[in-house]
This record gives C-alpha cells, structure tokens and sequence, in this order.
C-alpha cells in the first residue's frame, strides 16, 4: 500500500526503499482517471450501492426468519437448515448464465441496486444460519419477560431482541460486505459497462491501463483496500466472535 | 463468506435438536405455539428468494447445457452434444486437471499453514490480538486488488520477487506469469496467500478450545512442545482441519477473482481453472450451451467433493 505514494520512476528504481518522497499526487491522478467513461469515484459509487442494496436485502429477509424459526418445531426447524444450507454450497459459475439471461431479459442488466440484489439473496443462507445459532442461544426468560408485559410477538422481536442482537447482525453484515466488496465473478456479468461497475471489476481496466503508471496504479488498489480495512479494524471484535460462533470450532 | 454454514451440517445439527428438547420443557406460556404463524410468513420470503435466485438458475443451467445458445432467441435443444463434445475437449480435460491441481494444492498449503501459524501463535501469549488481526488482513482486502498487486510483483526485474532474487544470486530475470508452463505457480501463491488469514483464525478458535488441563498433563509427562503439537493438538483438532479443508477445495475450485485478476486465464489458457473456461466459453465466444455445460460439469464436481468431507468430518466427530 505503501507504493501508493511513490513515484513511478522511483518504485523502478528503488522497489523496496521505504524511505521516499511521497507524492500524493498519484493519487489524485487514479481518482481523476479511472477508465474512460468512468472515474475510480464513479466505480465507488457503484460498488456503495451495489453492498448497501446486498446488505439490506440479506439482513431485512434473514434475520427475522432467523429469529422465528427458533419456535418451530426441532424437525422443522432442521429441515429449514437443511434447505438453507443447500443452498451455501452451489458453484457461481453454475448461477451467473442464468442470471444473465435473466437481467438481460427484464432491463436490469448494468444497474449496480439489482446486482446488488443477486448479492444480497446468495448472502441469505449464511446470514440466516449464523443469526439462527445465535438466537437459539438467546436468553428465552427475557422473551418470556416481554410476554408477560403483553406485548406481541413481533413487538418483543423489534424491542427485545434486535437491540441485544446489534453485535451478531454487524459480525454477519461485515462477512457479507467484504464478500460483496471484493467479488468480481457475478459483477462481471451483470454490469459489463464500464460506467456501472463496482471496484473489484473497475480495477481489472484500471491496471492495463495503468501499467505504465505503477504509482497510481497501487494507489488505486489501496484506495479500493482501504474502506473494507478500515471497517476491518473498528469492527474486528465481532468479526472474530461470528467465525467463533459460526460454528467450525464447535 | 459461504463459509460457516457448511460446518453448521456437520456440526450444528446434531447439538440443536438437543437443545431445543431441553428448552422446550422450560418455556411452559407457549412462545412456541403463538410465533408459529409468524414463522412461516418470516421464512416465506427466504423460500421465494432462494428458489427465484438459486432453484430456477440451476434448472435453467441445466436446460442450457444440452442447449446451443448465442445469447439471443430461443435455445435450439442438441441433446447431450455439449457434453459429448466437452469430453474429447483437450482445454477442457486440461483445464479440469489444473483446477483439481490448483484446489487441492491451494487447500493443503492454506490448511498445514494454518495450522502452523495457529500453533504458534496460541503458544504466545503476548501480541495475540495483534496476530489475529494482522493474518486476517489478506483475507479482507478485495482479491482484485491483491492479484493485481502481486501480479506486478511477480514481473521480471521490476517485481517485489524478483528483486529479492536478485539480491541474493538467483537472477531477476523471471517472467513466471508470462510463460504458460509456469504461470499456474504464482496463482496458486496467490490463492494460498488470501485464504490462509480465514482458516487461520477458525483454527485458532479450534486450538483455543482444547482443555488446558489436557495440555497441562502432557507436560507433567514431559512432553516437548513437538510432541504436544502431534500428540495433542493434531488429533484434537483433526475434525475442524477436515471440514476446512473441503471448505477451501470448493471455495479455491470457485475461485474465480484471483485468477481471472491475475492472468485473464492465460497465457494460452494455461491458468484458466474450470469457471474461467467457462465464463470465456460464454462472455467471450458466445457459446452459452457448451459453457453451461462446463459450469455443470464443475457443480457435479464440487457436491462430489462436498458429500465426501461433509461425511468424513461427520465420522471423524462421532468417533
């Protein structure tokens, strides 16, 4: 990440020195250019709201049947995990025709909201089976509690349940963005125009054009490294809590 | 990111229905019987969702692949042509020995370094939290990124590698990506180096989880940290090791990001693992029919892979 800063003449000359003068010029240079119809800013833009549409899609659908399916009966909620979990397991490459045929058939083709759909619902089974363990595991005498106040079932999920559950919902969200992120099998496909892509597909045109430029290049990379990085950082409490409670070591 | 939900099969299912037993007696008002309905309206939308993004693709890949599709009109059935034709396919019969080649490499070496790395760092107790976050970096940032950056480090006297080569008299001259009989190697560095901060930190949780009074014992015993390391801690933890382990085969077999970032599958298809043919055979030839057939192909593949680990590490916890 440090070549971000460098000169290109001085990464040739001296790739290892970390002793340099830094332009950050390089910088400015690979958010002005880009590609040629977009901007590294507009491949932000749409890699924002290809994760935001992927999270709310994923988190608004799976966690409160994650929630309910702790009461049905251990047979059915079983086979509910069964199907789900089917569903973890199925190659992309198998899905990506398909949804091409798809999106290409109803006009959503290069529209980062809808890919960002198709990247929401293949996060759905994770979601759902890292929230359902963790609400199995959810004290049962506070829900009891919220009966005894009279208040209704989707009143005790709402005022209960989702304030103690802010850590595990963030742990499972930050696993979905930095896959959303950081994929480029599904994006390639459904946003082939250079001005709808998201980072992860952007930076493929970036680099050929840039090989020349290996300065701004770099700088590229760690400005499409860095907001995940960052989040990495201030949220890395939950991270490794959700692989714990994900079960592998269990 | 598919991850976690593969090991809750092998190992979620069995601890759930017990705990739902003993929580049931418990809770004696009926929070059961009263979110039921609920339930069923909360998972209508999973179902719907799931069989509209997953269930109808599969059936349309299927029907695809005994299908020839330019990416417009209808699909003109040909039988099982594609198929036929796929098995006397020289880039396909290489193409699949590469991705088996390059999942099952990329697998071992993420696993044993893993493991290595693991072991290590549970056995210091100072800067642990630093170590954890600092492996798992590699896993966070974007694998288009991370191939790029490492793909100018492989090039010929301006490369990182190459650089360090010619420091120490191996000569800086080394165009790995550009020759197709060795390009497959720093792809597979590549693979090994993104994937190895995740399975490192689910083995951690692993090595964690072993009883210090075990480990205590064997050192009453004296045994050397060597011997604890194969007497203890590598039979403990051989059912996570197995479940990881098939989980990084399908991911590596999926992986599309890294080696498309990388080499765009060249040169001369000499990288272009299975979802790489594929997605050229489609995007970039307009065969749709034949790719299709390929992504069934490699689908077959995977569940085969799949059912066997989810078994042996299944066998592995109940003994």
């Amino acid at each position: 990440m440090l070549f971000g800063t460098k000169g290109t003449s001085d990464i040739y000359a001296h790739p290892l020195a970390l002793i340099y003068h830094p332009s950050w010029g390089n910088f400015a240079s690979a958010w002005r250019v880009g590609g040629e119809n977009a901007t590294i800013g507009t491949w932000f833009f749409n890699t924002f709201l290809l994760v935001t549409t992927a999270l709310v899609v994923s988190l608004v659908v799976a966690v409160p049947a994650a929630y309910f399916t702790i009461f049905l009966p251990p047979k059915i909620n079983q086979r509910v995990m069964v199907g789900v979990l089917a569903g973890t397991v199925v190659p992309t490459i198998l899905l990506v025709i398909p949804y091409f045929k798809a999106y290409n058939q109803i006009g959503m083709l290069n529209k980062p909201i809808a890919a960002g759909v198709a990247y929401g619902v293949l996060a759905i089974p994770t979601t759902f089976l890292l929230m359902n363990r963790f609400f199995l595991d959810f004290p049962r005498e506070v829900l009891e509690a919220g009966l005894l106040d009279g208040l209704s079932n989707i009143r005790i999920f709402n005022r209960l349940v989702l304030p103690l559950s802010v850590g595990q919902i963030v742990s499972v969200g930050i696993l979905t963005l930095i896959w959303a992120w950081g994929d480029s099998q599904i994006a390639i496909v459904l946003l082939q125009s250079q001005s709808a892509q998201p980072i992860a597909v952007g930076m493929l045109s970036f680099a050929a054009d840039f090989t020349t430029n290996l300065g701004a290049t770099f700088a590229g990379l760690s400005m499409a490294a860095i907001p995940p990085v960052i989040l990495y950082i201030i949220l890395s409490k939950y991270v490794t809590k959700g692989i714990a409670l994900g079960g592998i070591s269990k | 990111m598919k991850l976690l939900s593969k090991s809750e099969q092998s190992a979620g299912s069995a601890s759930l229905s017990r705990d739902r037993g003993s929580r049931k007696e418990k809770s004696k008002i009926g929070l059961d019987a009263t979110n039921t309905k609920t339930a069923v309206f909360a998972l209508l939308p999973v179902f719907l969702l799931l069989i509209i993004f997953l269930g109808l693709p599969i059936i349309n890949s299927l029907q695809l692949s005994v299908s020839r599709w330019g990416g417009l009109g209808p699909l003109e059935p040909v039988g099982f042509d594609n198929y036929t034709h796929l098995l006397g396919d020289e880039q396909m019969r290489y193409s699949s020995r590469i991705t088996i080649f390059y999942a099952f490499t990329v697998a071992f070496f993420v696993v044993a370094i893993g493991v290595l790395l693991a072991s290590a760092v549970s056995a210091s107790i100072r800067g642990h939290k630093a170590m954890k976050l600092i492996w798992f970096f590699p896993g966070i940032a974007p694998p288009t990124a991370v191939a790029i950056f490492w793909s100018s480090g492989f090039q010929p006297e301006t490369g990182v590698i190459n650089i360090l080569l010619g420091k120490i008299g191996l000569g800086n001259t080394h165009a790995w990506l550009a020759s197709s009989d060795t390009a497959l190697y720093p792809v597979i560095f590549v693979g090994i180096w993104s994937a190895v901060g995740f399975a490192f930190l689910v083995i951690l949780g692993a090595v964690e989880q072993i009883p210090i009074s075990i480990r205590e014992a064997a050192i009453v015993d004296g045994a050397n940290a060597v011997q604890q390391f194969f007497r203890i801690t590598l039979p403990l933890i051989r059912p996570v090791l197995l479940t990881i382990f098939t989980l990084e085969i399908i991911w590596t077999f999926n992986g599309f990001t890294v080696v498309w970032a990388m080499t765009n599958g060249g040169p001369a298809d000499s990288t272009s693992i299975l979802p790489i043919l594929a997605y050229k055979e489609a995007f970039r030839y307009g065969r749709f029919g034949t790719a299709a057939a390929m992504a069934v192909i490699t689908g077959i593949f995977l569940m085969i892979v799949g059912t066997i680990g989810i078994r042996l590490s299944r066998s592995e916890q109940q003994s």
